[in-house]
């Protein structure tokens, strides 16, 4: 492919800008023909940029289609809208789950180019696009030195950098802990470099949002034909309904794993655990199970059930007892430990089925006063 | 106990917190970028309310309950004092406050002389808003707490006591029983009268210079000057770690942190094989570089270990040739008994081993990036002691029964109410009290300040 180094730009060349979309110099070059949301739609209303909106729309398509989100380089600066505009059609679609394999399929795409890019470009990026304090550790030759176990490594970062995007990872090598880290400072090899990079891309595009209001009638065509792809997509993978009552009753931790299940959210291992084992246990069907983690983005339909069937199978068909609050709270998966949600009864409380049962009782009983936890035991609320 | 004598032992004691604020209001700590910290207090007295709602009787007659009164009270009542409504709620926490000035929280402190006072690690746009979202959370320091309670300190069993909730059964023992449980009637609800001592202090002690030394200024490589140490007041030590790198953190980057200290999740297989051990000297960092200690000090103690683990027995019996092993250069697994521990055995050893070695952070603590902590410099309600600041070298010398004293002159008379399981003995400057039983006892202000806090004395 033919390339054109773009002056402007600090040794990135304008078809690494386009694979890096979130690079200070990609960023630049859009903003410098859209300099907002506003002036981006009122671009794309002339029939003169139509090929950036349809392009957007693929990408979105291949996105939700998981197959491989292709560089369009035309060789023209408007080149730099359609990863903008493919963002702005999925925030007016505002599904979550659509967001989810967005950013999953565009952090993918980047990791890919990633993978044969050199030292002093992957360097740059992490600097000027992340802020990350990351260094060089210098040719194998120089690694010589180094006891043996650091000597494969390319490079060294900050901690507070790493844990920015190593805990979604959750495999063991991952873990602070099995790090060799020194001085506030870590070896990471160079794939696992670019791993984090791309995860940290993903967590861009799923922290960030945009205000859409009214779009043209060229955009809003190209919504409304992802909108159908995306319910047939839903359709397919329909989880099998619970019932509201059932549902009311979740303690809040339950009710956001559950939700994020079915939105199509990734659920790290121990939340997935955690969840599959509460929803057997209050006398869910393995099939009824399966189908809250059909929607996730990562689903492998014999894997899960294996999981699934392993965990209701354990001593004699009692299955595994899901985690109660404590270990829930350790793992981050308790929404009011956090302080992000609240319910009087989780003071009382030391495991997610007790406050279902709980709950339950209180639903069937039609009570909504809930001074009688007073009654029983008080949690401790602070040191 | 009846109310009327709790009644006056609260009063009492927010008064004499409140002379000593007056005095000593200077001295708390005033946390860094003050208008962006939630406080929080707890009161002496309780703030109840009367919530007003209809509902229908059996009969399906629409009725009315509670009056929608409030008001504040030393006494703690089950119906409400106005209506009889027994849904009446009391609360003697007041959060999300906020303090625009230094002076604002000093006359505060002095006014409302509360049992406890704390504030966020977190910074907020927002700090007094109710809900977190509009709080607008900017960021937090990192907190650890170090407290006997998870430290499982065999002093425990012979200071702390328990009682029973269930009316019916009203058991009551020494110590702490097994998975709190009541051990006649298996009730979970159980109060747990907490003491302390030399003996888990300096445990605590130990485990929050681990921290600070062979963590936070050596692994994570902080800079001394933004850890700020301090003495809880009751049973341990905090940490908080003032860089502003870290205080963009979420929670799963800080329970990697706990993770870390604690030595849990550490992947042994990775560094404990047949041909791996040559390679374990030399200045490897991370935990690899503490591996050989954790290891030796594990096999070391290995007479104390409860586990059932198939190699408990072995290593037991070949305790030395195993240390020798590990202790040569390069160290070995290697030790000359026949059919001696292979290296899954090994590796098992290693991940129970680094557990151990670990620090003993509570996880919570840390992780909850929206959690209060104690205001440096005020007074803890369950003691009577100062929340003390320290430096990395006072906490060497730093005893809390003396060092620690707000209240020095006078004495007072006070009822000991030992009845039950008695009160344990304890040391207040250099002078031993206690223990006891039913007393009618004079002590020095200081000795009296502590029982009555810890509410198991009242005042005559
Ligand atoms: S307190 Fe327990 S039940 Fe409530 S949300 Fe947290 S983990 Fe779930
Ligand atoms: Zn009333
Ligand atoms: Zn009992
Ligand atoms: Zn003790």
């Amino acid at each position: 492919m033919k390339t054109k180094v773009i002056t402007a730009s600090a040794g990135l060349t304008r078809l690494q800008m386009l694979r890096y979309p979130f690079s200070v110099e990609a960023r630049e070059l859009s903003q410098r023909q859209a300099r907002d949301v506003e002036t981006l739609v009122s671009l794309l209303e002339t029939s003169r940029n139509e090929y950036v909106v349809e392009e957007a729309e693929n990408r979105v398509i291949a996105a939700l289609d998981q197959s491989e989100i292709l560089t369009v380089n035309n060789n023209d600066d408007r080149d730099f809208l359609i990863y903008p505009t493919s963002r702005l059609i999925v925030e007016k679609i505002g599904d979550s789950r659509l967001k989810e394999y967005q950013a999953e399929a565009e952090s993918k795409a980047v990791n890919g180019h990633l993978e044969n890019e050199k030292d002093d470009i992957v360097l740059h990026l992490c600097k000027s696009a992340f802020s990350w304090q990351v260094e060089s550790t210098g040719k194998p030759v120089q690694r010589a030195s180094l006891p043996l176990w650091l000597r494969t490594f390319d490079f060294r970062m900050r901690f507070e950098d790493f844990l920015e995007i190593a805990p979604e990872f959750h495999q063991s090598p991952w873990k602070l802990v099995n790090r060799y880290l020194d001085a506030g400072w870590l070896p990471v090899q160079g794939l696992e470099l670019k791993r984090l990079m791309s995860g940290k891309f993903k967590q861009l595009i799923l922290m960030s949002s945009l205000e859409v209001r009214t779009l043209p009638a060229r955009i809003t065509e190209a919504v409304q034909r992802v909108e159908s792809e995306l319910r047939g997509k839903i359709k397919t993978t329909q989880p099998v309904k619970i019932t509201e009552s059932i549902v009311t009753a979740f303690p809040p931790c339950i009710r956001q794993m559950h939700e994020d299940s079915i939105r199509g959210k990734n659920l790290p291992h121990e939340a997935r655990f955690a969840l599959a084992a509460f929803l057997l246990k209050i006398g869910m069907s393995q099939q009824e199970v399966l189908g809250v983690f059909k929607s996730s983005p990562d689903f492998v339909s014999s894997l899960a059930e294996y999981q699934v069937r392993h965990i209701s199978s354990k001593s004699g068909g009692e299955g595994y007892t899901p985690p109660g609050c404590r270990k829930l709270q350790g793992n981050g998966l308790c929404p009011v430990y956090q302080g992000l949600e609240y319910d009087p009864l989780c003071e009382y409380v030391k495991h997610p089925l007790g406050f279902y049962k709980t709950r339950a009782w209180e639903i069937m009983k039609g009570i909504e006063n809930h001074s009688w936890y007073a009654s029983k035991r008080k949690k401790q609320q602070s040191f | 106990m009846a109310l009327h004598t709790q009644e006056t032992r609260s009063k009492f004691l927010q008064l004499i917190f409140q002379d000593y604020y007056r005095v000593n209001a200077n001295q708390v700590d005033i946390p860094e970028r003050l208008h962006m910290r939630e406080f929080g207090m707890e009161s002496w007295d309780y703030v109840w309310r009367c919530p007003e709602r209809r509902t229908r009787d059996a009969s399906g007659a629409e009725k009315s309950i509670g009056c929608g009164q409030s008001g504040r009270s030393f006494k703690k009542f089950k119906v409400c004092p106005n209506c009889g409504s027994p849904e009446v709620q009391m609360t003697s926490w007041t959060r999300h406050l906020g303090y625009r000035s230094p002076d604002a929280l000093r006359n505060d402190l002095v006014v409302s002389a509360p049992h406890s006072v704390y504030h966020s690690a977190a910074f907020y746009n927002i700090p007094v808003s109710r809900s977190m979202d509009e709080k607008d959370w900017q960021g937090a320091e990192l907190v650890f707490d170090i407290d006997a309670d998870h430290l499982d300190c065999p002093c425990s069993q012979d200071h702390d006591a328990w009682r029973c909730n269930n009316p019916e059964c009203n058991e009551m023992g020494k110590g702490v029983p097994a998975e709190e449980k009541c051990t006649k009637c298996g009730s979970e609800s159980i109060t747990i009268r907490r003491w302390l001592c030399d003996r888990c202090l300096g445990d605590a002690k130990r485990y929050t210079l681990k921290l600070y030394d062979e963590f936070l200024t050596s692994d994570f490589g902080f800079d001394p000057r933004n850890i700020q140490l301090n003495y809880s007041g009751h049973r341990g030590y905090h940490v908080r770690v003032r860089d502003p790198r870290i205080f963009k953190l979420d929670a799963d980057g800080r329970i990697e942190i706990v993770q870390y200290i604690n030595g849990l999740g550490f992947s042994s297989e990775r560094f404990i094989t047949e041909t791996s051990m040559a390679l374990l000297t030399g200045n490897i960092p991370g935990w690899p570089r503490k591996l050989m200690v954790a290891m030796i000090e594990f096999i070391r103690n290995i007479d104390s270990y409860d586990g059932k683990e198939r190699w408990v027995e072995p290593l037991r019996k070949y305790k030395t040739a195993a240390i020798e092993g590990l202790l040569r250069v390069p160290p070995t697994l290697r030790i000359p008994v026949k059919g001696f521990l292979g290296v899954k055995s090994w590796q098992e050893i290693a991940t129970q081993a680094v557990a151990l070695y670990g620090g003993k952070i509570d996880i919570p603590v840390t992780h909850d990036i929206h959690r209060v902590i104690r205001l440096i410099g005020s007074l803890h309600g369950k003691t009577g002691f100062n929340v003390v600041p320290l430096s990395r070298d006072a906490v060497e010398s730093f005893n809390p029964f003396r060092d620690a004293l707000a209240f020095t002159a006078g004495s007072l008379k006070v009822r000991v109410m030992g009845g039950g399981v008695e009160i344990p003995k304890f040391r207040i400057g250099d002078t031993e009290y206690g223990p006891y039983g039913d007393d009618q006892v004079e002590l020095p202000m200081a000795a009296a300040v502590f029982i009555l806090c810890k509410g198991v004395a009242t005042i005559e």
